[in-house]
């Protein structure tokens, strides 16, 4: 194994290769930088606090402490808060900061695997149809008359996830023969199943009631149903997939440069596609169906990444799910906060805010990228 | 060097957020947009009308008022005469003015008078609101056309669908020859004049509950049928001013929230807002503009006392509601049918079933 990582910057200056900047003697000295994945956890944690002490109510800062103190074990504070400030910070902003933080990981985990898989920079966590097959499955759950919620159980994120794997699992089954799966062929399989379900979508929207405005909430993503179950309910989901990502990211570095030289390694690239392909659908539809679709933060938190530090996945995966975890939750302050009393939907905060300082990314490094 | 410029780049990333944030802050608290006019044009055929002041109102004994109008008890019996700046008596019908003398003009959003030389015969109503209130005055019969999602009355099922609310097949609509096209939103217009047809364009939907009344007349006139049309609007409005005197002694009534579907809910300035308004009932989003989602922490904090949940309860279950106290005292409103969706002859049905629900037992 040590091999490949001596090989990379051996080939990588021969072969146009996307998205692999040269593994750097620094970077061979240490696996990880471990120095920087524990100031970007502080940084994570910095904008959940500051997530935490700003909201369309106004609570105390000194509230907003003894509130969180109290959930410490073995600390006792008194009780001198209001109720409803309670209520607002442990049942409605805790649960919202998790959430987005979560889904902003996942999705930056599922893009960056999706770009290395497929080397492809477009790539990101919808690319093969996860997004359209979630809607189609939200819409059928908006426009019948199945009720969203029947007692404790939540229809729509289960409709929403089985909308979403459904579609890329018939993609992958049109697209692998019993050998081998050919990535382009499900790329495009993806693609045409994505346009086929965004078409059912379209025509159960426009032949039902006209109230839309739910559905189109949904599909422009936000956390503003978020709950605390939701959270505990997406973590056993998220924490393993990213981990498997995590390992599979050094064999994610030898794919970067030709599939069959990463077999003539001895990485086993067929199991290597299902793994990916297979945790990375479950991270987005996992996200999705809580959140709806929020664009963005997949495609771009890597990318950054790979800008700013390089782009060896075996620190861009952990890097780039704390980023995008951190952008999220700060999108998530802003979209409940900027029109205040009522909300905007996230998905419109990211690309409004995400996409200025991206390009003013690609301006400064254009000659160095790619 | 390198990397300590991008750190420099990602500060000030964050940083924006944050004065973006307090810019936030202060643009909260710009006052609230006055109320947009009316339209003058919007009312214009009702002024038209001969005006009759002596029509008699329902059940209204002038003389309870006169002696008793600062009485407590002629209050609790929620009959007072309708003597309300709010509500003149523009039109009234004696049996002099029953007739109308075509032909009638017409005045549509554009200020563009429409001229009927008679009364319409193949009419394309593709508005819910319109059907209804044709089908109310008796005038249903000349509605050869409409869209997908007018289900009511029942005999509106059988009248060709002409698209959907948003999209109109106009090819299907030359083809049934209508005289009169009448339509509440203007993307298809100019289409249709062009294809030669009768347009009307009247947005039924406004945010005003007594212009419904004023819509209801304009189809009397339109159709002939102005006593029947007349009628339906008198006793539309006597229900407004009943419910209006019946709620004079309540100076504030309790606080309330609608919940649309997925926390959209409608602000002051909205038809649903003014229903509040003639209720009494405090909104919660009295701050928001037209319709919107609002924020879960905003419902905490103003508390409501009554939520209109209207796609079922999703609110008793959750725990960030569990103080609310609409939620502890189950006043939870599930309205049986959407009628305050439809600007129709219906739409105080919807009304009346609201003010049952949190006035019990002081309407009659």
């Amino acid at each position: 194994m040590n091999l490949q990582t001596s090989f990379i910057p051996a080939y990588s200056n021969e072969i146009t290769i996307l998205m692999t900047t040269p593994v750097t003697p620094k970077n061979q000295k240490s696996l990880l930088p471990w120095r920087r994945i524990v100031v970007w956890i502080f940084v994570s944690l910095a904008c959940c606090v500051l997530a935490a002490s700003i909201g369309s109510v106004s609570i105390h800062p000194m509230e907003t402490i003894m509130i969180t103190l109290s959930k410490f074990p073995f600390i006792n504070v008194d009780k001198t808060w209001e109720d409803s400030s309670y209520t607002i910070l442990w049942e409605i902003r805790f649960p919202r900061i998790l959430l987005a933080l979560l889904v902003g990981a996942s999705l930056s985990v599922a893009g960056a695997t999706y770009q290395g898989l497929f080397r492809n920079p477009l790539a990101d966590p919808y690319f093969i149809g996860v997004a359209s097959g979630a809607s189609l499955g939200a819409t059928l759950v908006f426009l019948t008359n199945v009720p969203i919620v029947i007692g404790n159980f939540n229809v729509l994120p289960i409709a929403a996830f089985i909308g979403g794997t459904g579609a890329v699992a018939i993609a992958y089954k049109i697209s692998s023969t019993s050998s081998n799966t050919k990535l382009a062929t499900l790329i495009l399989a993806g693609i045409a199943i994505g346009s086929f379900t965004t078409a059912v979508t379209s025509i159960l929207m426009i032949r039902t009631e006209p109230d839309l405005r739910p559905l189109l909430s949904w599909i422009m993503g936000g956390f503003i149903r978020a709950t605390w179950s939701d959270s505990l309910f997406l973590l056993p989901y998220l924490i393993p997939s990213i981990l498997l990502v995590c390992i599979y990211s050094r064999i994610l570095n030898t794919i970067q440069l030709d599939e069959e030289y990463a077999e003539s390694l001895g990485v086993n690239t067929e199991r290597t596609k299902k793994v990916l392909i297979i945790v990375s659908t479950i991270l987005t539809a996992a996200a999705v169906s809580f959140s709806g679709l929020i664009g963005f933060v997949g495609l771009v938190a890597p990318h950054v990444v790979r800008i700013l530090w390089g782009g060896d996945y075996r620190s861009l995966i952990p890097t780039a799910a704390l980023v995008g975890g951190s952008f999220l939750v700060l999108s998530d302050l802003m979209a409940r906060t900027v029109v205040s009393p009522g909300e905007l939907p996230v998905g419109i905060i990211t690309a409004l805010f995400g996409a200025p300082f991206f390009i003013f990314l690609l301006i400064k490094n254009r000659s160095n990228i790619y | 060097m390198k990397s300590s410029k991008n750190c420099i780049a990602v500060f000030i990333f964050f940083a924006s957020f944050v004065s973006l944030f307090a810019c936030s802050e202060v643009s909260q608290q710009k006052p609230d947009p006055a109320p947009p006019a009316l339209p003058a044009n919007v009312v214009d055929y009702i002024k038209k009308k001969p005006l009759k002041p002596e029509y008699p109102r329902a059940a209204a004994p002038a003389e309870v008022k006169v002696d008793s109008s600062k009485d407590e008890t002629s209050k609790i019996t929620g009959i007072k005469t309708p003597i309300e700046k709010k509500y003149p008596k523009k039109t009234s019908s004696s049996n002099e003015s029953l007739k109308v003398t075509f032909p009638v003009s017409i005045t549509d959003i554009d200020n563009q008078k429409i001229i009927f030389d008679s009364p319409p015969e193949r009419i394309i109503a593709f508005d819910s609101a319109a059907v209804e209130t044709l089908f109310a005055i008796g005038e249903g019969h000349r509605i050869i056309g409409t869209h997908d999602y007018v289900s009511y009355p029942p005999e509106a099922n059988s009248i060709e669908k002409v698209g959907d609310a948003f999209n109109m097949d106009v090819e299907a609509v030359v083809g049934l020859n209508p005289d009169l096209v009448y339509l509440f939103y203007p993307s298809f217009k100019e289409q249709l004049e062009n294809a030669g047809l009768k347009v009307l364009l009247i947005p039924t939907m406004g945010d005003d509950i007594s212009e419904m009344a004023d819509h209801f007349r304009m189809w009397g006139r339109i159709t002939g049928a102005v006593m029947e049309a007349n009628n339906l609007a008198d006793d539309f409005e006597s229900r407004i001013l009943n419910i209006e005197s019946t709620l004079a002694p309540y100076t504030e009534g309790p606080s309330v929230f609608q919940d649309v579907g997925g926390l959209w809910t409608p602000g002051n300035d909205t038809l649903v807002g003014n229903v509040f308004k003639l209720l009494k009932l405090q909104n919660i989003a009295h701050d928001i503009d037209g319709y919107q989602q609002i924020s879960p922490e905003v419902i905490v904090e103003r508390n409501p006392q009554y939520i209109i949940s209207s796609y079922g309860d999703t609110f008793s279950d959750d725990p960030k509601y569990s103080g609310v106290v609409a939620v502890k005292n189950g006043s939870i409103y599930i309205p049986s049918a959407d009628y305050l969706s439809i600007s129709g002859p219906r739409f105080l049905m919807g009304v009346d079933e609201l003010a049952n629900f949190i006035y019990p037992g002081i309407f009659k």
